[in-house]
C-alpha cells in the first residue's frame, strides 16, 4: 500500500475550506484569521512533506561543506580547533554515504555543526583569522538563505518570489503528479 | 561535542535567568519583563488553555466592579483579529464619568501567557498618553499592570474606526506585512505617515515624564548597546537551535555600536498595519501596536520602517515602496524636512542590521518557543511567520556581505 498522505492533505485542505472556514461567525474574526492560517499551513506541509528527507540532507550537506571551509581557514593559522571541524566534516561525509540515515540523525548532526560554528565565532582570538571566518560563513549562507526562500515559497508570504529559485537547484525533486 | 539541549529553556533554572541578566543588562523594565517571562515558563502548569471569551467577559466586569462606583453595563464582546502578540476583545461600556453618561467602544489589550515579544501594557500607556493631541492615538481608561483583575497585564483604550489596508487588497494577510495600498492611497497616507514619525521622534523626551523608560545618555553607545543586548538576550532565551549568521551578525554589531546624538521616543513598530485609516478620505485614524517603544536613537525606527518585509514591489521593478507608501529616497527626504532631524547613514546602516537581526529573533527564535510552550491564541500566525525568517535571514545575509 502507498503512502498517500499529500492526498490526504489535499482532502483536508478542501474541506477546511469548503465547510470549516464557512461555518467561523462573522463576530470572531480571531478564529477566522487563525484557521485560514492553518489551511495555509497544512496546504505547505502537501507541497514539501514529500521533500523533507531530502531536505535534511541538504541542510547537513551545506553545513558539513562550511565546517570544513571554516577549518581549511583556521589550519592556515594554525588554530587548535581545525582538526576538530574537519573531524565533524568528516563524521557529517560518512553519515551522508550512509543509506536510509534516519532523518532525525541527519538533522542531530546539522545542528551539532550549526553549534559548533556559532561557538567557533566566540573562539578565535586571532582578528585576521576571526574576519576570514565571519567571511565564509557569511557567503556560504547565501545558498543556505537561497534554499530557505525556496522553501518557504508556497507559504505566499515571499515579498520578491521572482528572485526565488526553483526547489529542484537545491535537492533532487520528483513530482509525479500527485 | 553533544548537540546543544534547548529544549531546557521551556523551564529554564533560576543559575540560566541570573546569567542573562549578567550577561546582557538591559533597561530596568525590560529587564524585569524577561525575568518574569522566564519564571513563568518553569512556574505555569501544563493544563494552560487559551481564555475563552465568556471568561474573559467575567474577568473585564470585575475590573469594571472594582473601579467603577456607579452602575454600568458590559455589551457585545467579541475577538479582535489583526496585531501578532496580544489578546484583544472588543467591547461596549455605558458607564458615568464625572456625572455624565458615557457610551465607549473600548478594546482590552491583554498580554497572552508568553508572547513572542514580552512588553509592557504600562509603558505602552505612558507612550500613548504622551501623544494624545500631537497625533491621532487611541484615548486610554485604565491599566491592569500587575495583572489584578484579568490573568496578565492588560491595557483598556478606546477603539478606533479605520482599517489597516484597503478592502480590496489580498495582500498584508500576515500581520499587515507587504500591503499594496495603490497609487491613490500612496498619495494620500504617505505625507501623514512620515509627518507623524517626524512628531514623534521631536517630541521633548523631558515633557513626557515618563516612569517605566529612562534616556540613554547622549554622546555614548548607551542606546544602541541596550538594544542589542535585549535582542541577544531573548535569542539566548528562546532559539531552537543555533544559527551561525546570527552570531556573524551579533559579532558585528558589538563591534561597531554607534554614539548616539539626541535622545527620541522610538516607536519600535512604526510601519504599515500597525495604523488604521479611513479607507474614504485617506486620513490616518489611529496609531497602535506601541510596545516596543522605549528611548533612544531614532535610527532604530527610521532602519525599522525601511526593512524589505513591510514593503510592497514597486510597479516599475525598482526596489519597494517603504512600507507599501514611498520611495526610499522621497521618504529620506519629507522626514529630514519635517522633524529637522538629519539622517547619519552610518548609524541608519547599523541599526538595519539590528533590526534584521531582531526579525530573526523573533521569527527563528521566539516564535518557535511561543509555539511549543502553547501559552498563546495565534500558534498558526506564529508558526506561518517562519518564513519571514528566510526573507530576514537573506537580508541579513546581504548586509553583512558588503561590510565584512
Amino acid at each position: 500500500m502507498s503512502d498517500t498522505t499529500t492526498n490526504s492533505l489535499r482532502g483536508l485542505v478542501k474541506t477546511l475550506n469548503d465547510v470549516v472556514v464557512p461555518a467561523i461567525p462573522a463576530d470572531d474574526p480571531l478564529a477566522l484569521q487563525e484557521l485560514r492560517m492553518v489551511v495555509r499551513y497544512l496546504a505547505f506541509c502537501r507541497e514539501r512533506v514529500e521533500h523533507l528527507y531530502a531536505r535534511a540532507r541538504y541542510e547537513l550537506g551545506f553545513y558539513a561543506g562550511l565546517t570544513a571551509e571554516c577549518g581549511q581557514l583556521l589550519a592556515a593559522s594554525g588554530a587548535v580547533q581545525s582538526r576538530e571541524l574537519a573531524a565533524l566534516n568528516e563524521r557529517a561525509q560518512a553519515l551522508l554515504r550512509e543509506p536510509g540515515a534516519a532523518i532525525g540523525v541527519l538533522r542531530a548532526l546539522a545542528q551539532e555543526t550549526m553549534t559548533r560554528l556559532s561557538r567557533l565565532l566566540g573562539e578565535v582570538d586571532d582578528p585576521e583569522a576571526l574576519a576570514k571566518v565571519e567571511r565564509a560563513i557569511v557567503h556560504g549562507s547565501a545558498e543556505l538563505t537561497a534554499f530557505d526562500r525556496t522553501w518557504y515559497l508556497p507559504l505566499g508570504l515571499e515579498r520578491f518570489p521572482g528572485e526565488v529559485r526553483p526547489l529542484a537547484s537545491f535537492i533532487p525533486v520528483h513530482d509525479a503528479g500527485r | 561535542m553533544a548537540v546543544a539541549d534547548y529544549a531546557q529553556l521551556d523551564a529554564p533554572p533560576r543559575s540560566f535567568i541570573e546569567q542573562m541578566q549578567r550577561k546582557y543588562p538591559t533597561e530596568r523594565e525590560t529587564d524585569e519583563l524577561l525575568v518574569r517571562k522566564l519564571e513563568r515558563r518553569a512556574s505555569q502548569t501544563a493544563d494552560y488553555h487559551v481564555p475563552r471569551l465568556s471568561e474573559m467577559e467575567v474577568w473585564i466586569r470585575s475590573f469594571f466592579e472594582a473601579h467603577l462606583d456607579k452602575p454600568f453595563r458590559i455589551a457585545h464582546p467579541r475577538w479582535l483579529a489583526g496585531g501578532a502578540s496580544k489578546l484583544q476583545v472588543l467591547f461596549e461600556l455605558e458607564w458615568e464619568q464625572l456625572g455624565r453618561v458615557r457610551r465607549d467602544r473600548m478594546v482590552v489589550r491583554m498580554d497572552p501567557a508568553e508572547s513572542h515579544n514580552a512588553t509592557s501594557r504600562l509603558r505602552e500607556a505612558e507612550l500613548l498618553r504622551a501623544f494624545s493631541g500631537i497625533i491621532p492615538v487611541p484615548e486610554v481608561f485604565f491599566v491592569d499592570h500587575e495583572a489584578k483583575w484579568l490573568p496578565e497585564p492588560a491595557l483598556i483604550y478606546a477603539f478606533a474606526d479605520g482599517v489597516t489596508k484597503p478592502k480590496t487588497t489580498s495582500s498584508g494577510a500576515v500581520s499587515g506585512l507587504g500591503i499594496h495600498f495603490g497609487p491613490e492611497l500612496r498619495a494620500k497616507l504617505g505625507p501623514q505617515f512620515v509627518e507623524h514619525l517626524a512628531k514623534i521622534h521631536a517630541f521633548p523626551v523631558a515633557e513626557g515624564r515618563f516612569t517605566t523608560m529612562e534616556p540613554p545618555t547622549i554622546g555614548t553607545t548607551h542606546a544602541a548597546e541596550l538594544q542589542l543586548n535585549r535582542a541577544r538576550r531573548v535569542w539566548e532565551e528562546d532559539r531552537a537551535e543555533d544559527f551561525p549568521l546570527m552570531d556573524v551578525a551579533a559579532n558585528w554589531l558589538q563591534r561597531n555600536l554607534p554614539v548616539m546624538d539626541r535622545v527620541s521616543v522610538i516607536h519600535g513598530d512604526y510601519r504599515s498595519g500597525n495604523f488604521l485609516f479611513d479607507e474614504a478620505s485617506g486620513r490616518i485614524t489611529t496609531w497602535l501596536d506601541w510596545e516596543r517603544g522605549h528611548l533612544g536613537d531614532r535610527h532604530r525606527d527610521l532602519a525599522w520602517i525601511t526593512q524589505a518585509m513591510f514593503g510592497d514591489p514597486r510597479e516599475d521593478g525598482r526596489g519597494f515602496y517603504i512600507c507599501g507608501l514611498l520611495g526610499e529616497a522621497e521618504f529620506y527626504e519629507q522626514y529630514q524636512a519635517m522633524s529637522g532631524l538629519v539622517i547619519d547613514p552610518t548609524r541608519l546602516e547599523w541599526y538595519s542590521l539590528l533590526n534584521c537581526y531582531q526579525a530573526l529573533v523573533s521569527t527563528l527564535g521566539s516564535c518557535y518557543r511561543v509555539v511549543r510552550l502553547g501559552k498563546n491564541h495565534q500558534d498558526a500566525l506564529m508558526v506561518l511567520l517562519k518564513a519571514e525568517a528566510a526573507m530576514a535571514s537573506a537580508r541579513l545575509q546581504d548586509m553583512l556581505r558588503e561590510i565584512l
